[in-house]
């Protein structure tokens, strides 16, 4: 949705940078949020 | 003597690393001598030297003055191929009549969609042809034990997914996607189900014709449009059984291929290919050309890649994979020179992939086909050259598999710019595709911990994203005008256009953020109903005898190292 909002900006750079901003947010929830609580759980833990 | 053997691994280490400095020179020298013609826009067409005729219009009275090959010369053989095809085969409406101005104008028209229809059929049966590649890669690279199960998956994701295409996945994607040029029109593909977005502007979600190739969509153009399109989905859906090869329940397997066929491959395919909201952004809001996937480094990679990952995290490592205290352990496949020749089958299907994706061969722009086909070719030989000079500078050994995910790397980043970049470009593209694969495969398996036996998420996610960002980059305006509707060519940011990496950007970030969620939770839902897991009995004595019936290697014994467990097989 971040990303998508980009299309209201004036400025091509702002545009740039909040389709970036994004798109990081969205790895950042895979990689370090997701990830992070499966990792709590992992078959080679227990 | 130990001195003298310590000085002579000093100096075989001095001349690897001679041989590996020399290798990069190499390379360097490869890239730099093309640079000068990097960022130059291509030159416009020159007008043909000379006064031009003026053209003199034919008439029907002046074919009827054209005399082909007579039966008298036909009958006695034309091995020279001069005089087969001429006058005599053009079909007229009326034969009473002769052939006529109309006769001869349909007949080129119909030629041009003959053409295109045929050049479309082929390239999708080259593109059908890869699913054996990606059997034997996934299956070369698990071990033997779960053979039969591996290469069962890659077989029965064509019978899985084909069925969910043709009931829904097809008329989602592509039920609103006419007018197609190309192919004749598709005319009666013109149903897309839209919302009103930002600004008032029409969303296109999804696409609302060619159920079961029912009614009027029962038609030869969509037919040829259905095969391309069906194999395309194919292959997304055989990239997630290599990431969750030798511990995925089959059952859970055919939900989930199914699942991907119907529903979340065809809604980006729509929203990219389809007529949907991406391909719209140009149209809409003047970003660009819209979202540019030429071919689908991120409708059918991406979307694999991080379908991919969403099963890896949901299902977890295999058993062994890592030690307590979180180390990766590796567990090398069964069979490189599967692997390899599997690399092989999927490089060559890829110039079905990529140049097939014009859709045709004849008309405006279609000759494109031969800067695509050589794109697609330098892109995946930089993408191995690059892994193996990686793996080599890292680990002191140029590693086979690497150079086969490698290989593919390069294929995958440069599937959606292949239409839009130059040579040099391409190998830009393909060269940092093979280093991004290598640093992507150890950040998934040592810093996330998630186990990918075979590296899809790596080369199809990762590669994918970095080709739909790199049309955003090195587009370089020469091709693509009227590509989603905008006039203009696709032109990249290093090329003057930073607006069409905005474009490519929000592509991204669809599919990290919608596809991505949706198949996480869709694979979660099965995990929580019907399990998506063999049981950990079942996973140490192999996949194949609990879950298929039959071993993949019948006559060997199976050792499976440090588990201390093996499957023997009597012979009767």
């Amino acid at each position: 949705m971040i990303a998508v909002s980009s299309v209201t900006i004036g400025s091509t750079a702002a545009q740039i940078i909040v389709a970036l901003l994004g798109f990081t947010i969205c790895l950042v929830g895979i990689i370090a949020v997701l990830n992070r609580f499966h990792l709590a759980n992992a078959i080679w833990k227990q | 003597m130990r001195r003298n053997l310590s000085m002579l691994a000093r100096i075989n280490k001095l001349r690897r690393k001679a041989y590996i400095v020399f290798a990069a020179i190499w390379a360097l020298g490869l890239i730099i001598p093309m640079a000068p013609s990097f960022g130059q826009s291509s030159p416009a067409a020159s007008p043909a030297a000379g006064p031009s005729a003026a053209p003199v219009p034919i008439t029907t009275a002046d074919l009827k003055a054209v005399k082909g090959a007579t039966a008298e010369d036909l009958v006695k053989g034309d091995p020279g191929g001069a005089i087969t095809g001429n006058v005599n085969d053009i079909v007229v409406a009326d034969p009473k009549a002769g052939l006529t101005l109309s006769d001869l104008v349909n007949m080129v028209g119909q030629n041009r969609i003959a053409i295109n229809f045929v050049w479309t059929l082929v390239t999708g049966y080259l593109v059908m042809f890869m699913q054996a590649g990606f059997a034997a890669v996934e299956t070369g690279l698990c071990r033997a034990k779960n053979a039969n199960h591996t290469m069962m998956m890659n077989f029965m994701v064509y019978g899985f997914g084909l069925f969910a295409y043709f009931v829904m996945g097809f008329a989602i994607q592509q039920g609103g996607c006419a007018p197609v040029a190309n192919l004749g029109g598709l005319t009666p593909l013109n149903s897309e189900f839209a919302i009103t977005g930002i600004g008032g502007k029409a969303w296109g979600l999804f696409g609302q014709r060619g159920f079961f190739l029912a009614g009027s969509t029962y038609d030869v153009g969509i037919c040829v449009m259905f095969l391309f399109q069906m194999v395309f989905m194919d292959t997304a859906t055989t990239i997630v059984t290599g990431a969750a090869a030798e511990r995925w329940k089959f059952a859970a397997f055919a939900v989930s291929t199914f699942f991907l066929g119907a529903i979340t491959y065809p809604l980006y395919g729509n929203w990219a290919w389809g007529g949907g909201w991406l391909s719209q952004l140009g149209s809409n809001y003047g970003i660009g050309n819209g979202y540019c996937d030429f071919a689908g480094s991120g409708v059918v990679h991406a979307v694999g890649g991080l379908t991919a990952l969403a099963v890896s995290l949901v299902i977890g490592p295999r058993i062994g994979k890592y030690t307590r205290d979180g180390k990766a352990q590796p567990m090398p496949g069964h069979d490189i020179t599967l692997v390899l020749i599997g690399c092989f089958i999927l490089a060559f299907g890829w110039f079905g992939f990529n140049p097939g994706s014009t859709l045709g061969a004849s008309g405006a722009g279609n000759l494109r086909i031969s800067v695509i086909a050589v794109n697609t070719m330098i892109a995946g030989a930089l993408g191995s050259f690059a892994s193996v000079l990686y793996m080599w500078i890292r680990f002191g050994k140029p590693d086979a598999s690497m150079g086969g995910n490698g290989l593919l790397a390069g294929l995958v980043a440069i599937t959606a710019p292949s239409g839009f970049v130059n040579p040099v470009g391409a190998a830009i593209i393909g060269f940092a595709a093979g280093m991004l694969v290598c640093l992507s495969v150890e950040f998934i398996e040592r810093v996330m911990r998630v186990d990918d036996p075979v590296g899809a998420i790596s080369v199809h996610g990762t590669c994918g994203l970095w080709g739909v960002i790199s049309v955003g980059l090195f587009a370089d305006g020469t091709y693509g005008g009227g590509y989603n509707g905008v006039a203009s060519n696709v032109t990249g940011l290093f090329y003057g256009n930073p607006k069409q990496l905005v474009a490519q950007l929000i592509g991204c970030a669809t599919l990290a953020g919608i596809v991505f969620t949706l198949s996480y939770l869709f694979n979660w839902l099965v995990d929580g109903i019907v399990g998506q897991r063999v049981s950990a009995n079942t996973e140490l004595e192999g996949l194949d005898l609990p879950e298929m019936g039959a071993l993949g290697y019948p006559e060997f014994q199976l050792v499976t190292p440090g588990l201390g467990r093996s499957i023997e097989v009597a012979a009767d």
